[in-house]
This record gives C-alpha cells, sequence and structure tokens, in this order.
C-alpha cells in the first residue's frame, strides 16, 4: 500500500523553489539591464509613465522665443534610466504649482541623454552649440536655466553670473519670499573644486530636492536670477558726471577711478564677488579715491554704443579693467588682467600698475 | 500538515489495545550503507523484518552497524540501497514519524527547559491536541517513574538516570505503534533498570512493536521475542526466543549443600560419564561442580543420577544464560571467518 | 508555522548570556547617542531623533546567529526532525522567529526614541516619518533574518558567523583589489575598450548582487517621497528571501543527523 507521492520530513517545498528561482531570474535581469545600460524597463515602462503637461520646445524655436520674449530658457537634462530623471519627471514637474509656473516664467525644453558621452551629435541637430552652454561634466539629470541675454555665452559665464549676494539683501523687490537660507534645501551641481563660498562657481544646475517646496524655490531664484542687475558690491558709486572733470590732482580732492565691467562674464563676475564684496578694500577705495563704475553688455553691443569711447580712450581690450584717472604726472593708468583684492590695494596705494601687461595705446 | 497528523493521531490512538497491532511491521531488504565516500562499509546487505506486535533485540559487537540501521529506520541517515519500510511507507513519511517512537543513545536536551516543558514541546511538535497536552505528559511522567518534584526543575540538574527516564517519556509521546530503542537502560541504577523492564512488558502487552538495541543480554532475553544477531553490518544469526532451546552443548553448574554429607569426587565422575558428560572443575570446599553436558537429554539423566546418588542438590544453572551462549558461538565464528 | 518551535528558540535566547548583553547594548547605545547629542547641541531638538533602520538588521544578527547550527552541534535537531515535521515548516518558523524578535526589539527602541523626541518636542507627533522606518526595520529584520537561516544550515556551532565576517570581507577585497585588477587585466590582454567596458559592467552587477544580498531592504521612506524604485527593491528583496530559505531547505533536507558516529 505505498503511497506515490513521498510526504516526508525531507519534502521540498516545490513552490518556493519556483517562486525563489523566478524572483532571482528576475532580478538578476534588472540588474543586469541596470548595470549594462541596456535600459530595456525604462523603454517598456515609458507609456506607463506619466508625462508632465508642460510644453516643450524644441531648441531653435525656444531660442527665437526668448528673444522675443525675454524669459529664460530651462533645460531639462533626463538621462536615460537615471532615478533623478524619473522623480524629476513623473513626480516633480506632474505638479500643478510646478508647472504652471513653469509654462508661465520659463521656455522649458527636454534634453533626453541615452548615449554617453554626450556630445552635440549625439543629441541631435538642433543641439548644435548644446555643449558649450551647458556643462555636462557632471553627468547629471537636473534643471539648468539660460537666461535669454545670455544665449550664446558659454556655460562658465553662465554659470558665473552672479547675482546672489543681492537676492540675501533687504532690498524689498529683491527678497526671496522661501526664505534666505539659499540652497539649504536643495542641491545644485557643484564644480570639481571646493565649493566657493562666494558663489562665483556655483551653476545654476539642479541636481536633487527634497520636497515640492524646494523646487519651486529653485524655479523662483532660477527666474529672478539673471532678471536682476549684477551686483554692485560695498562700494559707494559716484555718478558719471565727475568723468567729465578735467584731470587735476589737488591735495583735498581723492583721485578718480574708473572701474569697467561687464555685466557678463565669469572674470567681471569674479571680480564682481572677490573684490568688489571685500569690506577691507570697499573700504579703502570709498575713502581714498572716487570711484565710478561703467557697465558693458557683451550680448547685448546695441546698448554699449555710448560707451565704447572709454574703452577706446584708455586702450582696452578685456574687462574687467580699473583706470586711476588723477596721477601726479597727469596720465591714467590701467590695471588689467589679473585683478585681485592685494594687487587692487597696491594700485590705489602707490598709483601704480604694477601687473602692466598690455601694450601701450 | 494539521490534517495528516490528525488522521495519524486517530490511527494511532486506536491500536492502544493489546493483540490488535495492524500494520505490517517493519522491513528491511538488503539495506546498505557506507561513510566516507565508500570506503567504510557500515551496514552491508543487511535484512529484517519485524512483524506487527513483536518485539526484536539486537545484539552485536561495538561497532557493527546497529545504531547506523536505527538512524537509517528514522530515516536521519541516508543509505545506498536497500530498502526499508515501516508499515508499507517510507521512513520519514509523517504518518510513519507519528507512529514511531525513537529514544537515541546519546541523548541532548536544551539545558534550560525543565523536564515538563520539554515533554509540553515534543508533545506540540507531534501534532497532539492542546487540550490533552498536561494531562498526557504528567501521565507519562508518572509511567517513567520520574519524581514529581524533579518535573519543573531545568534538565541540567537531572541525573544520568532522570535523563534517561525522560528520553523514554519523549519516546511514548503520542502513544506510537513502533518503538525503536537504543540502549534504554544505558547508565541507569538497578531500580531504573527494573522501572524500563516494567515499562517494557506493560507495552508489549499493549502490543507495540518495538526494536531493541541493548548491550545487556539478560535484558533483551526477558524482554524480547527474537534476537538478530549483527557483525560487520550484517545478520549473522536470527534467534527465537520463544521457542524451545535447541539442543546446544553447554556447561552448567551444580550446586549442593555443603553442609550435609561429604560430597565424593568418585561419585560425581561415575555419574558424569554414566551420562554421557565432562566434568570440568569439582571445588568440595565451595559445594560447586561444573559439568558440560551435550543436550538435554544428558543434563536430565545427570540430575536424576545425582539425586539418585544422594548428593544435594540444590542448584542447577547454566553457566552462560542461553543468550550468551549463542552471542559467544557467533562471535567465535565469525571471527574465525 | 509552528508555533512550537518560534516559541522555542526565543526561549533558547533567554539562557544565552552573550547574547542577552549584546541586545541590551544595542538597544541603550542608540538612546545614549541620541541624549548626549540633545546635551551638546541645543537647536536639534526640534528633529525626530531617530536611528537608522539598519539597526534591525544588529538586532537580527543578535537573534540569529547560530539557530540551526548551534541545535545541530547539541544534537537536539534529531528529536525535533524525529516528530512529524517537514525540514521546510522547521526552517520556516525558525526564520519567522528570528525575524519577528529582531524586529519587534527594533520596533521598540523606535517606540522609546520617537517618544522621547516627542516628550521633548509635541509637535513632533505629526510627524510621520517614523512609520515609514519601522517598516523599512521590519522588512529588514525579516531578510537579514533569511540570510541568517541560510548561513546556519550550512555549519554547526557558531561557525556561521565566521562564515558571514568571511564572506563580507572577502567580498570588500575582491571590490577594492580585484575588480581594477580585472579591469586592467581585460584591457591588457587586447579585448578592446568593449571587453573593458564589459568588464565593469560585470563587476558592477556582482557588487550590486553582493550589497543587496547582505542588505535586503525596501527602502519606503524614498519611495514615499517618489522614487522609482518600488518594484526592483520588492524583486530584490523577495528574491534574496526566498533564494536564502530554499538553500537552507535544501541543504538541511541532505544533512545527516546521526547519533553516535563523531
Amino acid at each position: 500500500m505505498a503511497r506515490t507521492k513521498y510526504k516526508g520530513t525531507r519534502k521540498q517545498p516545490l513552490l518556493l523553489y519556483l517562486v525563489a528561482g523566478c524572483s532571482f531570474m528576475l532580478a538578476s535581469f534588472l540588474c543586469v539591464d541596470k548595470e549594462f545600460g541596456l535600459n530595456i524597463t525604462y523603454d517598456l515602462s515609458s507609456p506607463f509613465r506619466k508625462q508632465p503637461p508642460i510644453k516643450w520646445r524644441s531648441r531653435t524655436q525656444a531660442i527665437s522665443e526668448a528673444k522675443l520674449t525675454r524669459k529664460p530658457l530651462l533645460y531639462a537634462v533626463l538621462y536615460k534610466g537615471d532615478e533623478f530623471a524619473y522623480r524629476l519627471e513623473s513626480d516633480g514637474l506632474c505638479q500643478p504649482e510646478i508647472y504652471n509656473y513653469v509654462n508661465e516664467n520659463f521656455i522649458p525644453v527636454k534634453v533626453p541623454v541615452s548615449v554617453q558621452p554626450v556630445t552635440d551629435e549625439s543629441l541631435g541637430k538642433e543641439f548644435k552649440g548644446f555643449t558649450h552652454q551647458v556643462n555636462m561634466d557632471y553627468q547629471q539629470s537636473g534643471l539648468y536655466v539660460v537666461p535669454y541675454r545670455l544665449l550664446d555665452a558659454s556655460g562658465r559665464d553662465i554659470a558665473s553670473t552672479a547675482n546672489l549676494i543681492e537676492l540675501g539683501a533687504t532690498d524689498p523687490e529683491n527678497v526671496n519670499p522661501y526664505g534666505d537660507s539659499y540652497g539649504q534645501r536643495f542641491e545644485m551641481g557643484r564644480s570639481s573644486g571646493a565649493f566657493d563660498s562666494l558663489g562665483a562657481h556655483k551653476p545654476p544646475l539642479l541636481v536633487r530636492y527634497r520636497d515640492k517646496e524646494d523646487l519651486l524655490e529653485y524655479l523662483y531664484l532660477a527666474k529672478t536670477w539673471h532678471t536682476l542687475k549684477p551686483t554692485r558690491g560695498l562700494v559707494k558709486w559716484q555718478p558719471s558726471s565727475i568723468l567729465n572733470e578735467k584731470t587735476s590732482v589737488r591735495a583735498q580732492v581723492k583721485p578718480r577711478m574708473l572701474f569697467l565691467l561687464a555685466d557678463a562674464g565669469y572674470d567681471s563676475d569674479y571680480f564682481r564677488l572677490s573684490s568688489l564684496h571685500s569690506k577691507k578694500l570697499a573700504a579703502i577705495i570709498n575713502s581714498k579715491t572716487r570711484p565710478v563704475l561703467v557697465e558693458y553688455h557683451p550680448y547685448e553691443p546695441a546698448l554699449d554704443k555710448d560707451i565704447e569711447y572709454l574703452k577706446k580712450q584708455y586702450g582696452v581690450n578685456t574687462l574687467p579693467a580699473v583706470i586711476l584717472l588723477d596721477t601726479k604726472d597727469g596720465k591714467p593708468v590701467v590695471q588689467r588682467g589679473n585683478i585681485y583684492e592685494g594687487s587692487l590695494i597696491d594700485f590705489i596705494e602707490s598709483g601704480r600698475n604694477k601687473l602692466a601687461t598690455d601694450s601701450e595705446p | 500538515m494539521r490534517d495528516v497528523n490528525a488522521a495519524a493521531v486517530q490511527a494511532g490512538g486506536s491500536t492502544c489495545q493489546p493483540e490488535s497491532a495492524s500494520g505490517s511491521g517493519i522491513e528491511v531488504v538488503n539495506l546498505c550503507k557506507t561513510y566516507k565516500g565508500g570506503r567504510v562499509k557500515a551496514i552491508d546487505g543487511l535484512s529484517l523484518t519485524v512483524r506487527p506486535g513483536e518485539a526484536l533485540g539486537l545484539v552485536g559487537p561495538n561497532g557493527a552497524g546497529k545504531t547506523t540501521l536505527l538512524g537509517c529506520l528514522m530515516g536521519f541517515l541516508n543509505y545506498q540501497s536497500g530498502t526499508i519500510s515501516i508499515d508499507g511507507l517510507a521512513v520519514d513519511d509523517l504518518v510513519t514519524r507519528s507512529n514511531v517512537g525513537y529514544l537515541p543513545e546519546r541523548l541532548t536536551f536544551d539545558r534550560w527547559m525543565t523536564g515538563r516543558d520539554f515533554l509540553h514541546y515534543h508533545h506540540e511538535l507531534s501534532g497532539r491536541p492542546h487540550k490533552l497536552q498536561e494531562a498526557e505528559t504528567e501521565e507519562l511522567l508518572r509511567r517513567v517513574d520520574l519524581e514529581p518534584s524533579a518535573w519543573s526543575k531545568p534538565v541540567r540538574k537531572y541525573s544520568r538516570g532522570m535523563l534517561q527516564r525522560l528520553g523514554f517519556a519523549q519516546a511514548l509521546i503520542g502513544k506510537p505503534r513502533y518503538l525503536l530503542l537504543d540502549e534504554p537502560a544505558s547508565g541507569m541504577d538497578p531500580h531504573g533498570v527494573l522501572v524500563v523492564q516494567e515499562l517494557l512488558q506493560s507495552l508489549r502487552a499493549e502490543g507495540l512493536t518495538f526494536l531493541l538495541n541493548s548491550h545487556q543480554l539478560d535484558q533483551i532475553e526477558r524482554s524480547c521475542d527474537r534476537v538478530a544477531f549483527i557483525q560487520k553490518g550484517k545478520v549473522i544469526k536470527e534467534e527465537n526466543l520463544r521457542d524451545r532451546e535447541s539442543s546446544l552443548s553447554h556447561t552448567l553448574i551444580i550446586k549442593w549443600l555443603l553442609d550435609g554429607a561429604p560430597v565424593e569426587a568418585s561419585a560425581f565422575t561415575r555419574v558424569t560419564a554414566h551420562c554421557g558428560a565432562t566434568l570440568e572443575q569439582f571445588s568440595p570446599e565451595d559445594g560447586l561442580a561444573r559439568v558440560f553436558v551435550d543436550n538435554e537429554e544428558d543434563s536430565a539423566s545427570l540430575i536424576k543420577g545425582l539425586v539418585e546418588a544422594g548428593v544435594p542438590v540444590t542448584r542447577v544453572l547454566p553457566e552462560l544464560s542461553r543468550l550468551q551462549r549463542v552471542f559467544i558461538d557467533e562471535m567465535r565464528r565469525g571471527e574465525k571467518q | 508555522m509552528n508555533r512550537a518551535i518560534c516559541v522555542n528558540t526565543w526561549r533558547q535566547f533567554k539562557s544565552n548570556n552573550v547574547r542577552l548583553i549584546l541586545l541590551t547594548l544595542l538597544i541603550l547605545a542608540p538612546l545614549a547617542h541620541f541624549t548626549w547629542r540633545r546635551c551638546t547641541y541645543e537647536y536639534d531638538l526640534m528633529e525626530d531623533m531617530i536611528s537608522y533602520p539598519f539597526v534591525a538588521s544588529l538586532f537580527a544578527l543578535i537573534w540569529g546567529v547560530g539557530v540551526i547550527s548551534c541545535e545541530r552541534q547539541h544534537g537536539t535537531i534529531s528529536l525535533v526532525l524525529a516528530r512529524p515535521l517537514t525540514v521546510s515548516r522547521y526552517v520556516l518558523s525558525k526564520w519567522f522567529a528570528v525575524g519577528f524578535a529582531a524586529s519587534l526589539c527594533s520596533l521598540q527602541c523606535l517606540f522609546v526614541e520617537h517618544a522621547v523626541s516627542v516628550i521633548l518636542y509635541p509637535p513632533l507627533l505629526s510627524n510621520l516619518d517614523f512609520v515609514a522606518n519601522g517598516l523599512e526595520r521590519v522588512i529588514l529584520a525579516f531578510g537579514t533574518a533569511s540570510m541568517l537561516i541560510f548561513y546556519s544550515s550550512l555549519v554547526t556551532g557558531l561557525k556561521d558567523l565566521a562564515l558571514i565576517v568571511g564572506t563580507l570581507f572577502a567580498g570588500m577585497v575582491g571590490m577594492q583589489f580585484l575588480r581594477p585588477i580585472l579591469i586592467s587585466e581585460v584591457c591588457m590582454r587586447g579585448a578592446g575598450t568593449a571587453g573593458q567596458q564589459f568588464m565593469t559592467h560585470l563587476t558592477n552587477v556582482v557588487g550590486s548582487g553582493f550589497a543587496v544580498f547582505f542588505f535586503p531592504n525596501i527602502p519606503v521612506s524614498e519611495i514615499l517621497n517618489g522614487s522609482s524604485a518600488i518594484f526592483t527593491s520588492t524583486i530584490n528583496f523577495v528574491c534574496v528571501v526566498t533564494v536564502c530559505l530554499s538553500l537552507a531547505i535544501f541543504f538541511l533536507s541532505r544533512k545527516e543527523f546521526s547519533y553516535g558516529q563523531d
């Protein structure tokens, strides 16, 4: 009377083995898919993912529209299969507050990245010049903002457009409504060097955020960044009419100093943040000179027609430049090139340019 | 799993009447078990049958494979060839498990458990209904004669005899139909040995089938119906103890009263020679003589002759018990081979 | 699951002093750490100070090291398996016992820490972060328990702890030393960049498999924040648990439990 089916202590749980085998195969497939970059699950699941109702434009269309409407471009760099890209697309941008704000205040362009390393050709025909504009070294998905003025600028210049100090100011127009703890709740892409406390190296790339409010704060800041005037630092600027005075050296009158700066560009931005915000230097400038600021617009040449002559007059080709007008011998002295706090102090003290590099006019 | 247990419990519960042992018993056919990848042969073509209601004793020298055989019968060890079945089912079938009680040779316990906890644990493991737990375990503890004061003490405070009794109680959980006992009386005091004796006899009266592995031949003689001699992994002889003793030649010890008339050696030699027996030793100061007889008839005539010759015989004993005789014979034969 | 085996496993723990001491230490250590932090930094009062779910893994380690292997060493497993009990049921009830005990201990810790935080700063009562933390702890406890059961079924005595440490160490050594060698070897043999990439990917796969095996977790708190990893992590968790338990049952059912053969 032997039973055909074994029902003993060593009975093997076949159902458990089956489940184990299936789940192991599935798990290894998913792992291989992710690590080898096959992205099969990504492609299979794309019809089921939520698409944000954002009015994406093509890049060429966006560039022309930005020049017209004067709105900043918002690039959404989405690496295929990336965790943050998924979260951004399906969770962050799908929220009504977020997408309404984006549609209203930005011109969004979607940048799907599937092939690495990223080049203009790999992205497509219309992304010519994209890698020049946006620094893709970080290899992270995120949001990148380009202001309409700087559409032809390089990524470095866009990144360094520094209005950050102004944002934390007490000026009611520029106060950040989300609090002045800027950059604490979301993370911006960082350069490979140490994060500069002056913010000059901080590119406007969002690579992480904790919740909806952080994303909204970033978008608000991104919108107001490049629309604000570049910071002028702690220096008490004199009106430009004093430039018309005759050159003279009188004991009681402080010499005039002319600052020629660009309103966008890495060198000028760095100069503003490092030198014009230095309390020591500002005190010296304020006490010993009468500073005048002339701003150039390298990306909007039409606005510079009236002030081009100054550059020719003093033989300045590259900005920033500092010119001491009232010197002992009557000739204006120009400091160009690498101007930093120490060299500027020396320049003011001695009235001579210690780092003369350019040729005479 | 619970349904199987319930069925087994019903089946097990109904056989607690004498002479109603059902099932087809234990069958071992041509079992082979090797260790160390075939180098050491523990069991080599062993065949054995235990009919239901029968008690089989296993006797053999150390290392003959008796414990291995019990391990295979319990399904703990994997064997290479041959078949074993209990009641026609595989040995580690769940139904068989609830019908079989096992007492291992070296029993180990979790030291923190009390005796009662241990039995409760095994009672629950065997799937018996929870309501009967208290009653059945107490009954078993009483049956194996474990003092009530020790029931709540942790097992690490038990003596060897108490541990063995607890092990026996564990084997009896669930009223099994088969019992596999490996040296049940090892390490027990004489009282414990008697308790085990009585227990085995009462269990036999209830109709249990058991397989007993012991070194104590007198216990086997008293408890078992049949004996199997195992040497080097084979059954070399099976002896049915219920049969009449076969006529084997053996030595008798004759004792007589010392205070009576002195017994002469000549009288002894005359009687022994007349019966065809051989006088091996004669010690009148002890009142003891050893005589070698060929068969039962010679033994009967010897006794008759001695009594007629006026020897005040008080006792006539075989020097070796029946089993001891067979054992020694078989071992000697085995060694010669 | 067999209730008797679970209860027996839990009661066995009580008699083991070393484990009790480790358990007490593990319960008190995060509390002491947070108390110290609160005393030294004032502004942390508003933060819900609960430890990471990783402690559930440590609890499972304390409860689960040698559950099956110690029983095999003492020989008590033979008597248990002499009952009408399948090996799979035995292994599953051991797994449940260890997982349940570890999750209960870690949840207790969590409640105490959360209660202390709430007492010091009552608005934290509405903070539901700790629910996600608790769920993660339970999941992690059961996952680590399954891994421990697997190791425990392979050896006798407390050698499974040595086995776990050995595997972890081998993994770390492999990642640090073997991986660069493998990657460069292939490149040097002229297999080209494709071969090198393949090796890199392969080692990444092995590394992530290793990480998942030793830390089978479903990150509930991240999922609630909108992560996409729910499917992948659930599959990974189910895979680890079922594979470990199946292997444990398979190996244990093949073992011979002998008496008197040692």
